[in-house]
């Protein structure tokens, strides 16, 4: 059985009576706006059952209340599903870390995976021979009651980048090794039950949930802007072809004077300006004047047929109504483009040497750090390089297309945060002096 | 042995009509069947290069009778073959509106993608040494014991690819119905030579995955050394003395020890080792066709199907025969018909 810290389990597996956690729409508010509190803090907790168990039911209880009905909230909301799904999924990383038992840990990654998919330490010992040298030249040779194996299919990253020890089909390493791994699940797991609540739901319930999503999708919108984020289909940035990150540039261009590109990579675009801002209509037409596979098509067979449904898919309207969100960096590498993942160094090299002529020789050495970081598959540190690059200032590795342009819009001052803002988020240097 | 350099170019096309006539009278869909199974045969896309260029695709058949009515009726110069759909693929369900339902885990492995290393000077899909072609086999070994070792898949049928290389099929069920990110995370795991067409750079940090280390020493390195010259060896990055190759020479024919101690103590005394690596790594290490295994629509030359440049056969080859298969071993079109 798994901790029932685990907050994505069902109520049927929680250890405290089902009856418990009926609807309060009296209380439940209340709980969850705790919660967003705590996440905005970045606070970190879990329940413990040190506790009498009174408070431990209670504490429980208080646990599903708060984010079941954040997950309603969330449920049709592209920017709070994002936000929460990132903030859960923070949260359960560190809990699955500081879990007290290894066996504790080894029961979450079963409770995700499936039984067959992983191994525990005793049963890992006996299936392969612990004598082995690989295992003592392996840091996990030391750590044998810590160790776990996972089938490589659960753990794609980790076979990708050969952080950890490969034989017969599974994964082997530390289990803390894995709490990247067991987070991505646990997400995946999320975001579909998140589907799946809001089919559930009584007009009632859906009616009185509007109001805390309304609630808490200001309180986010506010704190995050508080914090020098901002929003974004404020200011129309789909326009601005200057503050794309490479990977969108060379989408956009390639829809631009090519007039096709294929599923995945269209997918990509359209969320990215869906992101940036751009409406179901504008992005309707969007596709409509550029991609040449609608010829001899009329805009309203377009917007009503086939493709016109991809697009409406995508801000879920068509389909399996999912407001999808524009993947990160690490799912663009991996399932979709990225220019320093899917372009060779060659390409690279080209692009940069036709944007920065005669570059002086701190870019050529940028440019060359750039190329170097393409060759050690490091794509968002190359990207942060890229964007150094273009716009003069320093910046961190790149790890959502999304957080590029803000940061670009930013220092093009196509976004500029109000005076009292800017002084409350960024203190300057005078104030600290006073 | 083969020595002399075999050219491709010099051989005529094979006429349209003789490929009609294979398909019709000689070629047998069983091997065929062997390797993708019969079951979901009538929801497997086929596509095909008829003469003049054309390419079609989202073709389906009933059974291995309707498709060689099929090949035997229009003017095909190369077959193809896909994956599994949840609906048979067609004109008007194309592969873009059906589901996706699995596809074998393939690998093509060219000598061509070896251009920028062959020391023997051939280049090209059309030329082929023996020299070269053991860069191949040794990429197919290494694959076909990692494939097996590091993943744990049992079924793997090895193809020739009709010109220059090698197809792999991984059968395992497992393999079929891996993701296009779970394929990615393998083919990745299985490469180390970065930009291959250009800097050629080798990633070097195995720290964590030793038996692949090792299994690099094990088969790579030997064969490296096994055909290096005196010269070679005495070069950059080895720079070898005449003693260190006398030793490296006796144990590579007589230790029956593993050859990481080998490579271990004569390297031992060597600060540049990231040096020596990196140059075995790229002169011999596994050249794979990324897309090919990563893409899941992908088509695939038809097992048993004819290349149409030069009449060959792909044939399925035995892996522990690899090192006795040369492309003149293959069956000919004009074997059947001469």
């Amino acid at each position: 059985m798994i901790p029932d810290w685990v907050v994505i389990k069902r109520l049927d597996e929680v250890s405290i009576p089902r009856e418990k956690f009926q609807i309060d729409m009296e209380t439940w508010p209340l709980i969850a706006r705790e919660r967003v509190n705590k996440f905005i803090q970045g606070a970190r907790w879990y329940p413990s059952k040190s506790a009498s168990r009174g408070s431990y039911e209670q504490e429980i209880y208080e646990e599903f209340a708060g984010h079941g009905l954040l997950r309603l909230a969330a449920a049709d909301n592209t920017r709070i599903i994002g936000w929460l799904i990132e903030q859960e999924g923070d949260l359960f990383e560190w809990r699955y870390l500081h879990a007290k038992t290894i066996q504790e840990k080894v029961d979450i990654a079963k409770y995700f995976f499936g039984e067959d998919k992983v191994i525990g330490p005793r049963d890992l010992w006996a299936r392969f021979k612990i004598d082995n040298k690989y295992f003592k030249d392996f840091k996990m040779g030391n750590r044998r009651t810590g160790a776990m194996g996972l089938h490589f299919t659960c753990v794609p990253k980790i076979v990708s980048i050969r952080s950890a020890l490969l034989r017969d089909g599974w994964v082997l390493s530390t289990v803390d090794d894995f709490s990247n791994g067991v987070k991505v699940a646990f997400e995946e797991t999320l975001r579909r039950r998140i589907k799946e609540t809001i089919t559930r739901l009584d007009p009632t319930t859906r009616e009185a949930v509007k109001e805390v999503q309304e609630e808490i999708g200001r309180l986010i919108h506010s704190i995050a802007f508080a914090r020098g984020k901002v929003d974004l289909e404020d200011y129309n940035l789909f326009n601005r072809q200057d503050i794309f990150p490479q990977c969108m540039l060379d989408l956009y261009n390639i829809i631009m004077s090519k007039g096709h590109l294929n599923h995945s990579e269209r997918f990509q675009l359209g969320l990215y300006l869906k992101r940036l801002g751009m409406s179901v209509d504008e992005q309707l037409r969007f596709w409509y004047n550029n991609a040449v596979d609608n010829a001899g098509m009329s805009y309203e067979q377009f917007a009503h047929g086939n493709p016109g449904y991809i697009i409406r898919h995508m801000y879920g309207l068509a389909g399996g109504e999912t407001d999808y969100d524009a993947p990160a960096c690490n799912k663009l590498q991996f399932e979709y483009y990225c220019t320093f993942m899917h372009q060779s160094v060659e390409e690279i090299d080209k692009h940069l040497r036709k944007e920065f002529k005669n570059p002086s020789n701190q870019k050529e050495n940028a440019i060359r750090q750039l190329e170097s970081k393409v060759v050690d598959n490091k794509p968002s540190e190359a990207c942060a390089i890229l964007f150094s690059l273009r716009y003069n200032r320093g910046c961190r590795p790149i790890f959502h297309p999304i957080n590029y342009s803000t940061y670009a819009a930013k220092v093009k001052k196509i976004i500029v945060l109000p005076e009292q803002t800017k002084k409350k988020g960024l203190p300057s240097k005078k104030d600290n002096k006073k | 042995m083969i020595q002399a350099k075999n050219d491709d170019k010099k051989q005529p096309k094979v006429p349209t009509e003789l490929i009609q006539r294979y398909y019709k009278e000689i070629f047998d869909p069983g091997d065929l069947i062997s390797i993708i199974g019969l079951s979901t045969f009538y929801r497997r896309e086929f596509a095909f290069l008829l003469k003049g260029n054309i390419f079609v695709r989202n073709i389906s058949f009933k059974d291995t009778q309707e498709m060689i009515r099929y090949m035997s009726k229009n003017p095909i110069r190369l077959s193809y073959i896909g994956a599994v759909y949840e609906t048979p693929p067609s004109k008007q369900h194309n592969i873009q509106r059906i589901k996706w339902e699995s596809r074998e885990f393939c690998f093509d492995l060219d000598i061509n993608d070896y251009d920028l290393v062959r020391v023997c000077g051939c280049q090209g899909k059309e030329q082929y040494c023996s020299e070269c072609w053991s860069l191949v086999q040794d990429a197919a070994a290494f694959l076909d014991k990692s494939l097996r070792e590091d993943f744990g898949f049992k079924d793997i049928v090895w193809v020739f690819s009709g010109r220059r290389g090698f197809h792999a099929w991984v059968r395992d069920p497992i393999a079929g119905k891996l993701s296009q990110l779970q394929r990615n995370s393998i083919v990745r795991y299985l490469t180390l030579i970065k930009d291959e067409t250009r800097t050629q750079a080798v990633e070097k940090d195995l720290k964590n995955v030793i038996p692949l280390r090792d299994r690099i020493i094990e088969m790579v390195a030997k064969s490296f050394f096994t055909r290096a010259t005196d010269k070679e060896l005495r070069a950059e990055p080895f720079k070898f003395t005449g003693k260190q190759i006398e030793r490296l020479r006796y144990n590579l024919k007589n230790s029956s020890r593993p050859f990481h101690f080998t490579y271990d103590t004569i390297l031992d005394s060597k600060k540049n080792r990231d040096n020596v690596f990196t140059h075995i790594i790229k002169y011999r290490f596994p050249r794979i066709d990324r897309k090919v295994s990563i893409d899941i629509r992908r088509v695939l030359k038809v097992p048993g199907g004819v290349q149409s440049t030069n009449g060959r056969i792909c044939c399925k080859v035995d892996i522990k025969k690899i090192y006795h298969f040369f492309p003149e071993n293959a069956p000919s079109i004009f074997d059947y018909f001469s």
